[in-house]
């Protein structure tokens, strides 16, 4: 910004006086006339080189943040991942590494390890920050059968979560699904409550209508880009599973 | 006349709310026969189920050292543990025939009896199993049914 851009010419036009009131104190005693030492003039341009240097070097730094090599290996991985397929039954989780293990999701993050390799109790899977309270997610819902609706807005407000202490391997949340619909030339909100579980094994968070919201379908996330943010979404009919609309959603902060 | 009514309907719909009716009966059978599965999903759900209550009641492992309750992946208590799912499976499959249930809820009191099982080890048997069948069923389960039918059958096997 302008302000350290000041304070650093300041710092300059400061050191070329200094280097010049040390070339006079010098020459007063010598020569008598204004003579600055040339190896100390050279000192000062490289100095002054230097800087320039390290200030694209910190734009440089600013740019690199914002790829993230780590987290683009992690959702290739994490994508590569799904295509392969688990080898796994659907209500078991996959112990990954070299062994390839299934176990039952019912044990993951429980804290007993069950996999040999121990992966079912690391942070990395037991991380529980897509379940956290306050999250908002936010996607356009696309539907392809059960009602008739124009693409639109959903968002997912999680406004509460519990995990019990005697069965860990599930959160237990509570949401609200927002959803701005375009009706005419106007937008109507509609929202129902929600209540379900975030589970550990397949990284997927369950949301069902509550008894007064019976018309509405459920919402089925997986977080499967290897992060916490971005999840696959789906409405679903509960008693049959079937399919409705599909959205991809986005964390968009916190309440 | 017509208050009296109205409070006898009251009366009568209370008394049913905490039991374990019929149709309640025939929900959690077929709920249960989802959740008990089969196979290695049969062992892993006892496994849940089993752990959830040492996580309450961790004094409870005491009752199982004849079967290595210290340890519930060791194979003489995940035979304990299937077996106590099975009685449990016994009971559940006859809620709908009273005769035959009540025979057998007198023969796993007979089992129990001695072995000073206090009553909150079977309210921590309830907790575990309400909190790891939700898991099991996903939405299609009915907390209030299996809250009233789980009472019928401890209540049979407690003796009280």
């Amino acid at each position: 910004d302008s302000l350290s851009a000041a304070r650093k010419i300041m710092w300059r036009l400061l050191l070329l006086s200094a280097l010049t009131g040390l070339v006079l104190a010098d020459s007063k005693e010598g020569h008598g006339h204004l003579d600055i030492d040339p190896r100390l003039r050279a000192n000062a341009a490289r100095i002054i080189n230097l800087e320039r240097k390290l200030n694209s070097l910190k734009k440089k730094l600013d740019d690199a943040e914002k790829i993230d090599p780590e987290g683009f290996i992690k959702e290739l991985d994490a994508r590569v991942t799904e295509v392969e397929g688990t080898h796994c039954g659907d209500k078991q989780f996959q112990c990954g590494g070299n062994e390839q293990e299934c176990i039952s999701d019912l044990l993951v993050c429980d804290h007993h390890k069950d996999c040999h390799n121990g992966h079912d109790e690391e942070p990395s899977v037991c991380d529980t920050s897509p379940a956290k309270a306050g999250n908002i997610f936010s996607g356009t819902s696309h539907w392809k059968q059960c009602l008739i609706r124009h693409d639109h807005v959903t968002k997912i407000v999680l406004t509460g979560s519990i995990r019990f202490k005697d069965f860990p391997s599930r959160i237990w949340v509570r949401a609200n699904v927002e959803s701005d619909l375009v009706v005419g030339n106007h937008t109507e909100e509609s929202s129902f409550k929600a209540k379900g579980y975030y589970d550990f094994g397949h990284r997927r968070l369950v949301l069902f209508p509550t008894k007064e919201f019976d018309d509405h379908y459920s919402v089925v996330c997986e977080f499967n880009h290897g992060d916490a943010e971005r999840a696959d979404c789906h409405r679903i009919q509960a008693d049959t599973l079937d399919e409705c609309a599909e959205l991809h959603v986005i964390l968009q902060g916190h309440h | 006349m017509k208050i009296l009514l109205v409070l006898l309907a009251c009366v009568v719909a209370f008394a049913f709310a905490d039991e374990c009716g019929t149709l309640e009966r025939l929900k959690i059978k077929s709920q249960w026969r989802r959740a008990y599965s089969h196979g290695h999903d049969r062992e892993d759900f006892a496994q849940a189920v089993w752990r959830a209550i040492f996580a309450q009641v961790p004094s409870a492992r005491g009752l199982f050292t004849r079967v290595h309750g210290e340890d519930t992946k060791n194979p003489a208590f995940i035979a304990h543990a299937l077996r106590v799912l099975g009685g449990l499976d016994i009971t559940i499959n006859l809620l709908d025939q009273p005769d035959a249930l009540s025979a057998e809820l007198t023969h796993l009191e007979r089992q129990h009896k001695g072995r000073h099982i206090p009553d909150n080890y079977f309210e921590a048997f309830k907790t575990s199993l309400l909190h790891v069948l939700p898991a099991q069923l996903g939405r299609c389960w009915d907390r209030e049914a299996w809250g009233h039918c789980f009472d019928l059958i401890a209540h049979g096997i407690e003796g009280h």
